[in-house]
């Protein structure tokens, strides 16, 4: 009993097994990981990304997809940037644009997609090229330094010299995130929508305005993602997204969100994020050949997905 | 309701639009815009010189600079520039050299995605009386007039003074951009080779893109992997800050130097600060600048030689610019500069060419 019990649970721990075993990998590769330094980058590192996984988790499990996250962070902060400047350097002026501007993105994405019905694929991909192109516009290929106090501190302090401030605000978010997910109507609806998108047609409930609520939403949570970026490098540039648009979707996966939709959780995303942001720390602590690198991350995410897929059949093998 | 969720659309489409255009009011009228333009323009008739650009890829923060400097080019000379992206396609560049043909132009610039394949269409334009730029990349045709940065030489001197600064010993890094990228692979090509020189010293390459958050999370795991280094070199200053902001976090401003290139007011800046030891003029609006006005000599009947170098400078302290003097490092017409004069000459296009 204590067995079967135990195996219909794996598929919830993957994530975690994954994890650990590339912490252990870490550790025998390079003592150095287990510096304070390095864990404190991780906890750097990871804020930016898990929020916008976040937001790839809501869209996901709505049986979406939202191709413009990594240029729409780009924008938001731009424009945030460029207002702050216009504003004589106000950080809740930066902070206000950057959610606005990224929740505005996320509207928009979710009005093509409703009202126009065009599928998210193909809408949220020619959004990716607007953002992409609107803040190289904006952006004008220069550098705006930033100096509010409390915005670098939010990227390079620590709350009593251990816990980075960033890393705060990404396990705020997600508290946040896990409410809106797990305690209200849009949670619910959701993984509805996600489930049997006819049943919530029948049911009368207006899907048009959840899968709009769940673009802004996502948005929003890129433009947050925008300030931890810019307050993590301390300037704002239109190239700023990095690799977030391929992060942010894969830790969300990993971490158990499906795309097919109507699954998903908060604390997979964050175990997710954690991976995806060891994997480039591994490349680097395994002093990977730089032409390998890309090609080796993409192995390992594949791995880490083919696990996840295994570890989900044995657990169904043995409900059945 | 459908009325005013259409209107709520327009006006977030126009609010975007209104701050892209709000901060873009100076830019001049001759150039196309800087994203993809399929509209194929017609060249302006008459005696205007018109110049044809076949860029890889308009839409980086490179391209935006570049296009501002060739604009401020094309506005002195009076001539107009058409703008067109090549969307890093062989084949879409080699159709847009044929339509600079068809339409005539007086000259064409190509920022070439492959210094081979491109050889037919640059020996076309030839024929047809059309002068041809390759920018940034060599390609051997006699019917091509390059214009080339100084980028291995430059990196070339950076890694030297590096060394030297570190008396040949020690680790160091260089951070580039990507591999296959001519740019980025001569500036990480110079920094290996000198530091190869020196026995006792070790060099890791890492590929940053010309990302901020790629190169602030790769600079640092680089430091915690590695304790033992003790200079990073980064081949664009528009990501150096990011690589500043690891070694301050990782509280290792005093043990580690940082060198750049490009020259941006920043970079010069962060020199005068002692945040960088010292970085490399060359700049994309001055690139720009000087592609535009090379193309207009070429216009104008001009002879030019196969090969031309942009001017570039050095930037540096003075006590430094003693050391490189004292250790003879550099190079014939090697030119250095102070970070204040560098901090004007990025803007001020009437400095610092050789003419």
């Amino acid at each position: 009993m204590k067995l079967i019990q135990w195996k219909k649970n794996l598929s919830r721990y993957a994530p975690s097994l994954i994890l650990a075993a590339m912490i252990i990998v870490l550790v025998i590769a390079n003592r150095n990981f287990l510096s304070g330094q390095s864990i404190f980058n991780l906890m750097l590192q990871v804020s930016a990304v898990g929020v916008v996984a976040f937001g790839a988790m809501l869209v996901l499990i709505s049986s979406g997809i939202d191709f413009s996250s990594g240029y729409c962070m780009a924008l938001a902060g731009v424009v945030a940037g460029y207002l702050y400047n216009t504003a004589g350097n106000s950080g809740v002026v930066l902070i206000i644009t950057a959610i606005i501007v990224g929740a505005l993105v996320g509207l928009v994405n979710g009005l093509i997609i409703t009202k126009l019905k065009l599928h998210p694929f193909i809408s949220t991909l020619a959004m990716m090229s607007v953002c992409k192109g609107l803040s190289v516009m904006v952006g004008e290929g220069g550098q705006t330094l930033i100096s509010t106090g409390y915005l670098l501190a939010l990227g390079q302090d620590r709350l009593f010299g251990i816990v980075p401030y960033s890393f705060i605000l990404f396990i705020v978010v997600a508290v946040i995130m896990w409410f809106i997910v797990n305690r209200t109507r849009v949670g619910v609806y959701t993984y509805a929508m996600g489930g049997n998108e006819d049943a919530v047609f029948y049911s009368g409930i207006n899907q048009n305005l959840f899968k709009v609520l769940v673009y802004v939403i996502a948005g929003a949570c890129y433009g947050i993602a925008a300030i931890l970026t810019v307050s993590q490098v301390t300037v704002i540039s239109s190239n700023i997204s990095g690799d977030v648009l391929l992060d942010g979707i894969a830790s969300a996966v990993i971490g158990g969100t499906s795309l097919q939709g109507g699954r998903g959780t908060v604390s997979g995303t964050i175990i997710g994020a954690f991976i995806i942001t060891l994997i480039t720390t591994l490349l680097t602590f395994l002093g990977i050949p730089p032409l390998l690198r890309d090609a080796i991350k993409g192995c390992i995410i594949i791995a880490a997905l083919l696990f996840d897929v295994a570890i989900s059949r044995i657990s169904k093998k043995v409900i059945a | 309701m459908k009325r005013v969720l259409s209107l709520i659309l327009s006006i977030v489409m126009l609010s975007f639009i209104v701050t892209g255009c709000s901060k873009s009011t100076d830019k001049t009228t001759d150039s196309n815009s800087q994203k993809d333009a399929d509209t194929s323009k017609d060249a302006a008739g008459g005696d205007d010189i018109t110049l044809g650009v076949a860029a890889l890829d308009l839409t980086s923060d490179f391209f935006v600079s570049m296009i501002e400097g060739g604009d401020e080019a094309a506005a002195e000379e009076d001539v107009e520039v058409l703008w067109k992206s090549a969307d890093s396609n062989l084949d879409k560049q080699i159709a847009l050299i044929e339509n600079f043909i068809q339409q005539g132009v007086d000259c064409i610039l190509i920022d070439p995605y492959d210094s081979t394949g491109l050889i037919p269409v640059c020996e076309q334009a030839a024929a047809a009386g059309i002068p041809v730029i390759s920018m940034g990349n060599f390609i051997d045709s006699e019917a091509v007039t390059c214009t080339l940065y100084n980028d291995y030489q430059d990196t070339y001197t950076v890694g030297k003074i590096m060394a030297e600064i570190l008396e040949g010993k020690g680790e160091v890094a260089v951070l580039y951009g990507a591999a296959g990228n001519f740019v980025s692979d001569e500036r990480q090509r110079g920094f290996e080779e000198a530091i190869a020189e020196y026995p006792d010293m070790k060099c890791t390459s890492l590929p940053v893109g010309w990302d901020t958050s790629t190169t602030l999370k790769t600079t640092q795991d680089l430091l915690a992997s590695n304790p033992n280094i003790v200079g990073i070199h980064s081949f664009y200053d528009g990501v150096t800050t990011a690589v500043y902001r690891a070694v301050d976090q990782a509280g290792k401003t005093d043990d580690i130097i940082i060198t750049s290139y490009d020259g941006s007011k920043e970079g010069s800046q962060a020199v005068i600060d002692d945040k960088y030891l010292c970085t490399v003029l060359t700049g994309a609006k001055r690139v720009g600048y000087w592609d535009v006005k090379m193309a207009v000599k070429l216009a104008n009947g001009e002879e030019l030689e196969q090969k031309n170098y942009l001017k570039s400078h050095l930037i540096m302290k003075d006590d430094l610019k003693e050391k490189v003097e004292g250790w003879g490092i550099g190079y014939d017409g090697m030119s250095i500069i102070t970070p204040e004069t560098g901090i004007t000459m990025f803007d001020d296009m009437s400095q610092g060419f050789d003419e």
